[in-house]
């Protein structure tokens, strides 16, 4: 398993990616939450070695990762937020350049592993076609058959779904889903649907900060009785916004479904709502904006 | 909205910092170049420093180097939207595409050009350096400031940068827009090599978008006087190259606007329509999970290996099918092409494709492109992964750092390695379609891919490691460009010790008689050096390797640590190890062994010598009259022995006591004694040593100097390991030898050649000016030959012995030879009295021996170089013929030519023995009649000097190489035009003339009247060719070979006192029967006389008779001018040549049925109208159509004849 203890790192801008972060990660699909720039790329390339934090410790089944990142990569299967391709080469040719990279000198098993997962990722009938030809799901197929090659006990995905349309995007979590078991894996990402579908366990990141930690279950219990909701004009928005604790409003066929957060019933026209984990998600960062607005 | 653009990008470049970096660096450039005398980019000659046209040139240089800088501004400008994934946005935006395309190029624009500007500041500074000398700095004129600026650097960054900015908006990639700078620089290239030759120059003036080649011909002519008071104008050549490219420009910039579209990338969208029918499909079905693990990496000990392989196999592979690298190639071999086509024009006659001249070509044109190469492949190759954006799949990937590091150097070494493959293959291919067969892949793979080829090696590697230090490639390349000014600039301001510059080494002059003879031995202890220290900076490199996101330098630097192995400090420990020791070595044999003398401690050297012994010059001396020399050449160990014997005579009228002998500063001297004389002091410094006689001299008493020395390297120094061959005494060599009387004998008394003679060096050295020559009419040295004080005529004798497979040659007669098991001894005695000036050569020679007359003519030469040995030997025959009819008897029975090394091109002429260079005519193509003889003329020259200087000598004051070098040509050029008639006459004169007016600015004193000629080359050889074939013509050959039989009777052999050249003007003047002649003597020999004849048009008009009226109107002029070449009109009143033709006289190379006309006409000056009756329609008509005038524009003198109605 993955331990991951006060991590900090400031950048030389001065923005500090990460705060002391802290974090105990079992086998299995982790998921790590957050918004844009919360530090998730960051903690992940700093757990990918590709990146030193300025203090804290990491490691995988005991093996430190600051000292030893060499060691390390040999278990790492990393999928970045934002890869590109080269031109003129091939899925085939890459993948059989990685695989060489990742240790298989052997030509004929390195052909065997590169074709199993050609096929697993089903790239195998185009894999004498030029990557830059690739479609984004493609792509991101192609980049987790790079992750998985070797077997790696850790695989770090940083976003995997971004960009990508809502059947590629299933497709991929479905390939995901079945990698497995006996091995970490980490999902970044900022969407809650995927870690909802996926991921046993979680945290959410703001800012830096691990701001909770758990299982989606018990963070979804833990708010229930909480959530209310009601829908209103868009004119209506902000002076709601100004009675309640408003955590999240969507537009629902052209007006606004708020969801707020209150022990008891605010009344004023809302109704008891189920909570889900986009709930937890958003309620969680806003306490923790309070929390720093508080503290400034 | 063009305003908004436009102030944006201003804003977004002067704030980076490249701006500030880039304005800087030519500012620093310029001040180094103006305040120190030895790195100069602009004239050399005699105009200050600050003049109007070393002003020009500066700028017109740095312009050319802002082009780099400048494109990275503009191409940024074109495509970092596309870069920074931005142009969506941008495209979308209310912009028009006007102002996008123009706004952000004149932004780009501006600001390169004010980095430009630093050139400008630099200038100013320099000048004001308290280091200059005073007397070059002129008062300061802020408008040539800004007129170079403006009128001369402005146009060329715009013309260039306007195209750059082009190509990169269209082709919306970097690499294309890289490759039009290269194209670019061809461009100037092509043309700069064009201006060697006299009939395309008009046309090199238009093809350089720069202006450099039309400023090159504009300027050509111009004089000191000129070049210090007059701008360039923008007129002629000049303004229409402006108005070309300025139009080419502005069509260009249209163009692009017009053409640019809002689109994210035309050619993606090119390729998306192409691939619609391949499109991959989709399948929805996933493979069911498998095992993930079939089996396990190894990450044994060759895993590494592996690893290393792979990638450097997948970074060739990207280079190599990258179309930029291929462009690259394509335009080096059209490069190499062109350069081949007049391959080692001398007079414009090419030479054969032999394998040294080919290397020498190839290297010429190839550099820059392998420059580009050191400078753009690093940046290429480190940072493509990121730029790619899979540096993180890459880095988290367990592969070790140096494989990526190391992979990416062999890359780029490979890719230098590929591209001299190539472009030695273009030269092979060209060799074997001109039909020249002996093909040697052995010198192309060791003088071209190693010898050339390895500082480039050597730097490619630190390329790559300043990219991964630099913290963007931006500055990475700005780093390497540094790099390359370094090494260009550093030796010639006297940093030149290869020790200390990175992938310097001594220098490895090559010949096809004696190979590298040890010299790529010597260098390679060098590149031994700097290898281990590359491999010292590719461990540092990989230390330094960023896996991930680009790092801070601090951080990287911590991270030195984590990333050190054993095995990285066992690889650098042996690498420090190495580099410590063979530093050592390198120390010890060229800072312990020999003396580490840069140019400046030489300068200093030379210089000291005249501030402690100039008080002897002129003290009274005993002359040679008595030579017997022995000499042991040792070729495999370069060195020699030496044993002479010297009669000294006192041929004063009082007694002498103090003799002073010198000799070369290299040989060592073991026993040295004068008759009745003890050796009073040894200055081993200059290898000086001063006898007092213990009983003086007696007036015609003799005396007998006899001395033991010793030559030959003393392991090795950074630079002058194959010694001068004139002015250091020359060298012994494997198979080659010339080593003269410089090194192998002593010279009496003080020392005159062993003086500065550099306005500026003297300056340094806090020296009087310049020491002229002696008045033509000092009396006082009349007395002293113009080759040396200390000998009149002498007797000569001496054995050689050398190896026994080896020919060795001294001036005289083969008395006796033997070969005694290795040695072989060859004895040589003179029967005739001759100058004090000999030479000693050896070498596997064949021979080719015949007898004409009862003189036996030989040629000594490589068994490889056997083309024209034939027509050296039939000049032999036609020059000793006529000179021997129309001067005097030969005095010798014997005449020999001999090959040497071609460490110089040049031929010198020995008595009875001539030693001629390889390099200068052996392989010379002259079977094209159409092409000058060039061979012809050098032999015919050399022959004629066994008359002049051998027969006539010539007293040591002004105008001494009159007798010698200018009757030498005047001699040739009567064989020459027997041979080839005066058409080849005109061409040959047309060089010569051109030569003369190309030289006149370089005048770093003053130019001489032919008469009062101080040993100024583009006079007495070049004025001196043109002035005697134009006497010849006014008085007639037999005339002026009366008056060359007249000055031989009056001075042959005489040498008290020697002759001078009024000697030979009042011969000359005994011929001349009109004062019109006379008048034209004067103006040749005593003034310097400039005419300006051209004929304003030329028309045609039928007479009743059927014949055709030929009216000229001519426009004609007469100057003098002063020494620094200021010219004053004076009236013009003579007979001058006016000829009509029906053919363009270029064309004519034989006959005479084109000439209509031809007929000597008074002319005046100012305009003149001349009308002549022909049979046949002219084409052309002109005023002296031959040349024989010196005019500044000769190519106006013949027009073509306009057809009246």
């Amino acid at each position: 398993m993955l331990k991951i203890s006060n991590l900090s790192k400031t950048y030389p801008n001065g923005v500090e990616a990460l705060k002391n972060v802290s974090l105990d990660i079992p086998s299995g699909m982790y998921g790590l939450l957050g918004p844009n720039g919360a530090g998730k790329s960051t903690l992940m390339r700093t757990v990918a070695t590709l990146q030193q934090a300025d203090s804290g410790t990491i490691t995988l089944n005991g093996l430190d990762v600051t000292s030893q990142p060499a060691e390390l990569r040999k278990e790492l299967g990393y999928l970045p937020q934002d890869f590109g391709v080269y031109p003129r080469i091939s899925a085939l040719d890459m993948m059989d350049h990685m695989a060489i990279l990742k240790g298989f000198t052997n030509g004929k098993e390195r052909k065997e592993i590169v074709d199993t997962l050609l096929q697993q990722t089903n790239l195998y009938d185009v894999r004498k076609k030029a990557l830059a030809g690739f479609s984004g799901g493609m792509r991101q197929r192609f980049g987790i058959a790079q992750a998985l090659i070797g077997d790696p006990k850790l695989i770090i995905v940083d976003e995997p779904t971004a960009g990508l349309d809502p059947e590629e995007r299933n497709r991929f979590l479905n390939l995901l889903s079945d990698i497995g078991e006996n091995k970490v894996v980490i999902l970044s990402t900022h969407i809650v649907e995927d870690v909802t579908n996926l991921c046993p366990n979680m945290a959410i990141i703001n800012k830096g900060r691990i701001v909770s930690e758990g299982q989606p279950g018990d963070l979804i219990s833990s708010l229930a009785g909480s959530i209310w909701t009601k829908t209103v004009d868009r004119g209506e928005v902000e002076s709601n916004k100004e009675r309640h604790t408003v955590i999240s409003s969507h537009l629902y066929a052209g007006r606004y479904k708020l969801h707020v957060l209150a022990d008891a019933d605010p009344g004023d026209g809302f109704g008891a709502h189920e909570p889900n984990l986009e709930d937890v998600y958003f309620s969680t960062l806003l306490a923790h904006e309070e929390k720093i607005a508080e503290a400034a | 909205m063009f305003g908004k653009v436009f102030g944006f990008e201003l804003r977004f470049h002067l704030k980076g910092r490249l701006f500030l970096f880039g304005a800087a660096t030519f500012l620093i450039l310029t001040f180094l170049s103006v305040f120190s005398p030895n790195v100069q980019l602009s004239g050399g000659g005699g105009e200050n420093i600050n003049s109007p046209f070393a002003l020009v040139q500066t700028h017109y240089i740095m312009a050319i180097l802002a082009v780099l800088i400048g494109a990275a501004f503009t191409n940024s400008a074109a495509l970092r939207d596309g870069e920074f994934r931005m142009a969506e946005i941008i495209y979308s935006t209310q912009v028009t595409k006007s102002a996008y395309v123009l706004g952000r190029f004149f932004g780009a624009f501006i600001v390169a050009y004010l980095v430009y500007l630093g050139t400008s500041i630099g200038f100013a500074l320099g000048t004001l350096m308290p280091t200059l000398d005073p007397d070059l700095v002129g008062p300061f004129v802020l408008s040539h400031y800004v007129y170079a600026a403006t009128v001369i650097g402005l146009p060329a960054l715009f013309a260039n940068l306007s195209i750059v900015y082009a190509v990169a908006v269209w082709s919306r990639d970097q690499r294309i827009a890289y490759s039009a700078i290269i194209a670019l620089l061809i461009l100037y290239q092509v043309a700069t090599g064009l201006l060697g030759d006299l009939e395309y120059r008009s046309l090199a003036a238009m093809v350089d978008p720069s202006g450099g080649s039309a400023l090159g011909e504009v300027m050509q002519y111009w004089t000191v006087f000129e070049r210090n008071t007059e701008v360039v104008p923008l007129e002629g050549l000049l303004l229409y190259n402006r108005l070309l490219w300025f139009g080419i420009s502005i069509v260009l910039l249209a163009l692009t606007t017009m053409r640019f579209e809002f689109s994210v990338n035309k050619k993606a969208k090119r390729k998306k329509k192409k691939k619609k029918d391949s499109e991959i499909i989709e399948q929805d079905r996933i493979a069911a999970p498998g095992a993930f693990s079939l089996h396990r990496a190894n990450f044994g000990g060759n895993t590494a290996w592996h690893q290393f392989v792979a990638r450097t196999r997948f970074e060739v592979r990207g280079v190599m099918k990258s179309v930029f690298f291929w462009v690259l190639v394509a335009l080096a071999g059209a490069l190499s092409l062109g350069n081949f086509v007049s391959l080692g024009a001398i007079f414009g006659t090419e030479v054969y494709p032999v394998t040294r001249i080919m290397i020498n070509t190839l290297s010429g044109t190839v550099t820059l492109s392998l420059l580009i190469i050191l400078v753009f492949y690093g940046a290429e190759l480190v940072w493509r992964d990121r730029e790619v954006r899979f540096q993180e799949i890459l880095g988290s990937s367990p592969a070790p750092n140096w494989t990526f590091v190391l992979s990416k150097m062999i890359a780029a070494i490979l890719v230098v390695v590929i591209f001299l493959l190539v472009t030695a293959f273009f030269a092979i291919l060209w060799q074997v379609f001109n039909g020249y067969t002996n093909i040697e892949p052995g010198v192309y793979l060791v003088n071209y891919l190693f010898d050339y080829a390895m500082l480039f090696y050597l730097a490619v590697v630190l390329s790559i490691v300043l990219q991964i230090l630099a913290p963007n490639k931006y500055f990475g390349m700005m780093f390497m460009v540094l790099y390359i000014i370094g090494i260009l600039t550093l030796p010639g301001a006297g940093f030149e010790d290869p020790l200390y510059i990175y992938g310097a080494s001594s220098s490895t002059p090559y010949s096809d008689m004696n190979g590298y003879d040890g010299q790529l031995a010597i260098a390679a202890w060098y590149r031994m050096y700097w290898t281990s220290f590359a491999v010292l900076l590719g461990t540092l490199g990989f230390l330094m390797w960023n896996r991930g996101q680009h790092e801070s330098f601090a951080i990287r630097l911590r991270n030195i640590g984590n990333n050190f192995t054993r095995a990285t400090g066992v690889v650098s420990a042996i690498a420090a190890f190495a580099f410590i020791g063979l530093m050592g070595w390198i120390y010890y044999n060229t800072h312990i062994l020999n003396a580490y003398q840069t140019s400046d401690d030489q300068r200093t050297f030379t210089a000291n010598y005249e501030k402690k012994y100039s008080g002897l010059r002129g003290q009274p001396i005993p002359r040679v009259t008595d030579i017997s020399i022995e000499v042991d050449l040792y070729p495999e160990q370069q060195a020699f022995a030496i044993q002479g014997e010297y009669v000294l005579e006192n041929k004063t009228a009082n007694d002498i006591s103090d003799v002073p002998v010198g000799f070369g500063f290299t040989t060592e001297i073991t026993a040295l004694s004068l008759e009745g004389a003890t050796l009073e002091s040894s200055d081993e410094d200059y290898n000086f040593h001063q006898f007092r006689l213990d009983t003086p001299m007696k007036p015609g008493e003799q005396r007998t100097l006899t001395y033991t020395g010793s030559g030959g390297p003393k392991g090795f120094k950074h630079s002058g390991n194959i010694p001068g061959l004139l002015n250091q005494g020359g060298g012994v060599f494997g198979n080659g030898t010339f080593v003269n009387s410089g090194a192998l004998a002593p010279y009496i008394g003080y020392n005159t050649g062993n003086t500065l003679t550099d306005r500026n060096d003297r300056w340094r050295e806090d020296l009087e000016p310049v020491p002229r020559y002696a008045d033509l009419d000092d009396t006082s040295e009349w007395g002293n030959s113009y080759l040396t004080q200390d000998a009149d005529w002498v007797s000569f004798k001496a054995t050689v012995t050398t190896a026994a497979d080896q020919v060795a040659i001294a001036p005289g007669y083969l008395m006796e030879e033997s070969t005694e098991g290795d040695r072989r001894t060859f004895k040589y005695e003179m029967d005739a009295p001759m100058q004090n000036f000999y030479a000693v050569l050896s070498a596997r020679y064949k021979s080719q021996v015949e007898d004409w007359n009862g003189i036996e003519l030989s040629v000594f030469y490589d068994p490889a170089h056997e083309w024209n040995i034939e027509r050296m030997l039939t000049s032999l025959k036609k020059s000793l013929d006529y000179f021997g009819k129309n001067h005097s008897p030969y005095q010798y029975r014997q005449m020999r030519v001999l090959e040497f090394p071609a460490y110089a091109n040049f031929a010198t002429s020995f008595p009875n023995t001539v030693p001629w260079s390889e390099g200068l005519g052996f392989i010379a193509d002259v079977t094209d009649p159409e092409e000058i003889d060039y061979v012809f003329y050098v032999a015919a020259h050399e022959v004629a000097h066994q008359w002049w200087g051998h027969q006539v000598s010539s007293a040591n004051v002004q105008g001494q190489t009159v007798l010698v070098e200018t009757l030498a040509q005047y001699s040739a050029l009567m064989v020459m035009e027997e041979e080839y008639g005066p058409h080849m006459m005109r061409r040959f004169l047309k060089y010569e003339l051109d030569n003369y007016l190309q030289n006149r600015g370089g005048e770093a004193i003053e130019e001489l009247p032919l008469y009062r000629v101080e040993n100024q080359q583009y006079i007495h050889y070049r004025k001196g060719s043109v002035v005697m074939y134009a006497l010849k013509d006014a008085l007639g050959v037999d005339a002026m070979n009366r008056a060359m039989q007249g000055l031989i009777e009056d001075a042959a052999y005489r040498y008290d006192p020697y002759p001078t050249s009024r000697d030979l003007i009042r011969n000359i003047r005994a011929q001349a029967t009109t004062d019109e002649q006379q008048a034209l003597i004067t103006d040749l020999f005593e003034k310097i006389t400039l005419w300006d004849l051209k004929v304003d048009n030329a028309a045609i008009a039928t007479r009743e008779d059927g014949k055709y009226d030929v009216t000229l109107n001519i426009e004609a002029a007469k100057f003098y001018a002063d020494g620094e070449g200021q010219q004053e009109e004076t009236p013009l009143d003579m007979l001058i040549d006016i000829g009509v033709f029906s053919e363009n006289l270029n064309d004519v190379f034989e006959g005479d049925d084109h000439v209509l006309y031809f007929e000597k006409h008074r002319i005046e000056s100012g305009e003149n109208t001349i009308t002549i009756v022909v049979d046949e329609i002219p084409s052309h008509a002109g005023i002296d159509p031959y040349n024989k005038l010196i005019d500044r524009n000769s190519d106006d003198n013949v027009e073509t004849v306009d057809e009246v109605t």
